[in-house]
């Protein structure tokens, strides 16, 4: 009599079955299908019973660099980061000062060096407040060396500098063209700080660098002293 | 020597980096008074622009008023050293400005 079902409990059968004896389960019995991948590879669905491994593309928002440190330091530099893929990228960053009321300034850089042609234009408005009441605060550039980005900043016994930037470094390959069509590079940010004299202070500005030297990176200083720490991400933007 | 940070690793100066840091220092500190009475430029500005009110054609502004916006604009020519500029813009635990310059009429 042929054998209709075997009782695997009953019989006492132990062991495990050779990976060659196994079959690849179906996507229709709840399996993937597939038996193998790749380092950093997802699973995706590319129909309602089939399933494959995708590459990890890491989507359209890609974090590039990140760092951190409380050891004073004069410069804070980010070289060789940006690439003809992305379009733009954004900074969010925290500073402190050491000493107060010092400005932060923002430069592009190039193969290590900070661009610095009197080239950068740009303004910056916002308001303060303070134990005497509110007011407006604004400050700019006209043919500078490098972008104010907070003026008259606090030491570090005060809250730090916040900033969240757009960047579109000039560049006239790939897609990072579209963002350069003026020939220039651009930033626009927003800030919060405390500010010397002992008030709370925000600005949002832009600035162009009207020069086609393409940036691979950008930097950080402050009119005198270091920076006490900082803390930073930078993303890149795809599409 | 001072630290110089470059994709998040520090380092030294070299001797360029740190004479050009060292005059931006000197620099910055010889112009201590200069950047104090701009503030004061800024805070004289905004007083005026809050009380520019007074000064329209329907009111008329009172003599106290008159003077104390004129002693406002008169800052500059009556204030010239850093220790006075430091008087005008001095504050207290609140961040109150306390010189009675900036009173009220």
């Amino acid at each position: 009599m042929a054998l209709s079902k075997i009782d695997l409990d009953s019989a006492g059968v132990t062991g495990t079955l050779p990976t060659s004896n196994l079959d690849t389960v179906g996507v229709a019995q709840g399996g993937t299908g597939i038996t193998s991948g790749t380092t950093d590879q997802f699973l995706k669905f590319t129909g309602t019973t089939t399933l494959a491994s995708a590459a990890d593309n890491a989507g359209n928002l890609v974090k590039l660099a990140q760092a951190n440190s409380l050891v004073n330091t004069a410069t804070v530099n980010i070289d060789s980061v940006f690439s003809s893929i992305y379009t733009g990228y954004r900074f969010l960053c925290t500073f402190k000062s050491v000493n107060s009321d010092v400005h932060c300034t923002f430069r592009w850089r190039d193969g290590g060096s900070d661009l610095t042609v009197s080239q950068y234009y740009g303004s910056a408005r916002g308001g303060y407040v303070d134990g005497s009441g509110a007011g407006a605060q604004s400050f700019s550039d006209w043919g500078s060396s490098s972008a104010k980005v907070a003026d008259s900043m606090n030491n570090n016994n005060y809250n730090g500098l916040h900033l969240d930037m757009l960047l579109y470094p000039y560049n006239n390959t790939g897609v990072a063209n579209i963002g350069s069509i003026d020939n220039a590079s651009n930033i626009i940010w927003q800030a919060q700080y405390w500010a010397d004299p002992d008030r709370q202070e925000q600005v949002s500005g832009g600035n162009t660098y009207t020069q086609t030297t393409v940036p691979d990176g950008f930097g950080f200083d402050l009119s005198a002293g270091d920076f006490d720490g900082y803390n930073y991400a930078l993303f890149g933007y795809k599409g | 020597m001072t630290n110089i940070t470059i994709n998040g690793v520090t380092r030294e100066m070299n001797s360029t980096e740190q004479a050009e840091y060292d005059k931006k220092q000197t620099d910055w500190n010889s112009k201590s008074a200069e950047r104090k009475l701009e503030k004061i430029r800024n805070l004289r500005l905004q007083k005026l622009q809050e009380t520019d009110w007074m000064a329209m054609s329907d009111l008329t502004m009172s003599d106290a008023w008159k003077t104390k916006r004129q002693s406002w604009r008169d800052i500059p020519q009556n204030n010239s050293t850093e220790a006075e500029y430091d008087a005008i813009l001095e504050r207290d635990a609140n961040g109150v400005l306390t010189n009675a310059i900036w009173s009220d009429a």
